[in-house]
């Protein structure tokens, strides 16, 4: 086992951990996420067949475990939402998570589009990030994600329309602040 | 306000710094395999328990209605000598007024297939519209359950009013029944192979448009031959899809010389009529087991109503690859238009899922937009959170069906 954790570790570690902190934007998160992933692969090894890649098998896992963990959220905030009137609060709550020191030493646009990641929908911000960030083709996109190339485009082209509209709209709000 | 190209995103996010992990190899192979290697855990104490009380309780729920209502039988039946007549008796009575106490028989069984088919004098005494609204709430409220799963991108078939730089070439299907127009941008690099497309059929001839003159000419080489009919026919109709975003009244057809084409079982032409109104309904084409759904205009005969043709969308057998985008438990109760905007009032069963709602919308929007609406409200679908298209408000019909981005 250790040899094959060795093996992963060497050639997809970065990239797995890249994934999965640009998913959840949250330092410690991704670690428990990224355990997470291990995990999983190494009980489902034996189930590897080979069709895919190593590399596409091992983040189409971590995509999955990204979404289980954006589903068990979804659960919570919605019990929480039947007894309690969380939507402001709930927004607070988010928006206190602290900006990583790598991105906080980044000019501003950088920093505006690593907080414009975060509106955009789980699908969106996958193939953004796997396609301009970790530079995998549209095929390899689309193996990871289960989808058709042509979805993988739709979605990168209307992730595109949607991060430009979103930075847009970030810069108008500041503009405001800015003039108030 | 600065505006940004798509490569300026793609850069910037080319540029996001690099994160590391700052857990070590060793503290990670630790934490995972101790998680591999720990034992499974056992059930919980209060776990059988638990289920033996549940178990008593549910036996407890199934028999004590039927030992009540064998009370009831029993004390029928103990007048000994009006057992027969009692028998025959209540038999009538059940003809004639179903009982919810009538112990469990033929007539029993009778009566909740009546139950099944047949409303209730109470249900019946609803409007119907209360009924109708009951069943959608409650399938909205499924759908919505399906959609409280994290945003997954939905696969839309449709090309909206405000997104442009697309050309439409058509291609036919693969078995040549249908042409389907695909939208791409300029830069696009499309396979029909991919979509399980057959190579255009038109691939030969050119295109002169005058849009103020509102014509087209379009020229065949010299000595142009077809072969078959359905070819001959898959050549007009993507003739006729590719202009079909032109606002035109006439397309002329010549050879390079400028005589007349000879076109197989269409003789000698000169001109192929332009798309009109209410010619077509959209269903869905996939070519066997490829991923790839499109919109395929079906044409349909006759001058149909537009409340006609959505029928029509239900109906299968209009092609080999071709299936219907409006699933068969939707009910079109009416259809009025007004200015442009077209309302359909539905009623449905529970939706597979948000995909086989979107497809619908959408296959519907088109037809519409082939029918000369501009918008259209949909009434009665009930589900608050659609993801894509506000269902409250009238939706735009769209520019056009099947777009390829890249």
């Amino acid at each position: 086992m250790r040899t094959f954790f060795d093996e992963l570790y060497e050639n997809y570690h970065h990239d797995l951990f890249q994934f999965l902190i640009y998913m959840v934007k949250d330092r410690s998160l991704a670690e428990d996420l990224v355990q997470d992933v291990y995990v999983r692969v190494m009980k489902s090894y034996d189930s590897f067949n080979g069709k895919s890649s190593e590399k596409t098998w091992l983040f189409s896992i971590a995509r999955h475990v990204a979404i289980d963990y954006f589903r068990k959220q979804q659960r919570k905030r919605n019990r929480f939402m039947e007894f309690f009137d969380w939507t402001e609060k709930g927004e607070q709550i988010k928006d206190q998570n602290k900006i990583p020191e790598e991105i906080a030493v980044q000019n501003d646009e950088i920093q505006q589009v690593y907080q414009a990641l975060d509106k955009c929908t789980v699908d969106q911000r996958s193939v953004l990030i796997f396609r301009f960030i970790q530079g995998l083709s549209i095929m390899e996109t689309a193996e990871i994600l289960s989808w058709s190339e042509s979805k993988v485009k739709t979605t990168q082209h209307r992730a595109m329309k949607a991060l430009k509209t979103i930075l847009e709209e970030m810069e108008e709000g500041r503009g405001d602040r800015e003039e108030a | 306000m600065k505006k940004r190209s798509d490569e300026d995103i793609k850069e910037a996010l080319g540029n996001l710094p690099s994160m590391e992990d700052r857990q070590s190899k060793d503290l990670l192979y630790q934490k995972v395999s101790s998680r591999v290697n720990k034992p499974k855990r056992k059930a919980a104490p209060w776990l059988f328990p638990g289920l033996a009380t549940i178990a008593v309780l549910l036996v407890l729920a199934v028999f004590i209605p039927v030992f009540f209502s064998n009370n009831g039988m029993l004390t029928v039946e103990e007048s000994a000598d009006r057992t027969n007549e009692n028998a025959e008796s209540s038999t009538a009575n059940e003809e004639t007024t179903p009982s919810f106490d009538s112990p469990p028989s033929e007539n029993g069984e009778e009566n909740a297939e009546i139950k099944e088919t047949e409303p209730s004098s109470e249900e019946k005494n609803l409007p119907s519209e209360k009924n109708d609204e009951n069943q959608t709430q409650e399938n909205a409220s499924k759908l919505e359950e399906k959609q409280g799963e994290p945003d997954t991108e939905l696969d839309s078939l449709v090309l909206s009013k405000d997104e442009d730089g697309y050309t439409t070439r058509s291609y036919p299907g693969k078995n040549g029944e249908v042409i389907l127009p695909i939208p791409q941008k300029q830069e696009a690099s499309f396979t029909p192979e991919r979509y399980g497309l057959a190579e255009r059929a038109v691939g030969e001839l050119e295109y002169q448009v005058d849009e103020t003159e509102g014509s087209a000419v379009v020229t065949f080489p010299d000595g142009f031959n077809v072969s078959g009919s359905a070819w001959a026919s898959a050549i007009v109709e993507s003739i006729r899809w590719d202009l079909e975003n032109f606002n035109l009244d006439e397309i002329i057809v010549q050879t390079e010389s400028g005589n007349p084409v000879s076109l197989g079982s269409y003789g000698e032409i000169s001109e192929v009529p332009v798309i009109q109104q209410g010619e077509y309904i959209f269903q869905l084409y996939q070519y066997e087991d490829s991923p790839e759904r499109l919109l395929a205009p079906i044409s349909v005969d006759g001058s149909p109503t537009f409340q006609d043709a959505l029928s029509m969308m239900k109906e299968r057998g209009r092609g080999l690859y071709v299936s219907p985008a409006v699933p068969e438990h939707v009910q079109f109760n009416t259809v009025t238009a007004d200015e442009g905007v077209v309302s359909i009032n539905l009623q449905h069963e529970s939706w597979a899922g948000e995909q086989q709602l979107l497809t619908m919308v959408e296959a519907i929007l088109a037809t519409a937009g082939q029918f000369g609406f501009e918008k259209v409200k949909f009434n009665g679908v009930n589900v608050s959170k659609f993801s894509t298209y506000d269902l409250e408000e009238p939706i735009d019909v769209p520019q056009g069906i099947n777009p390829v981005a890249e």
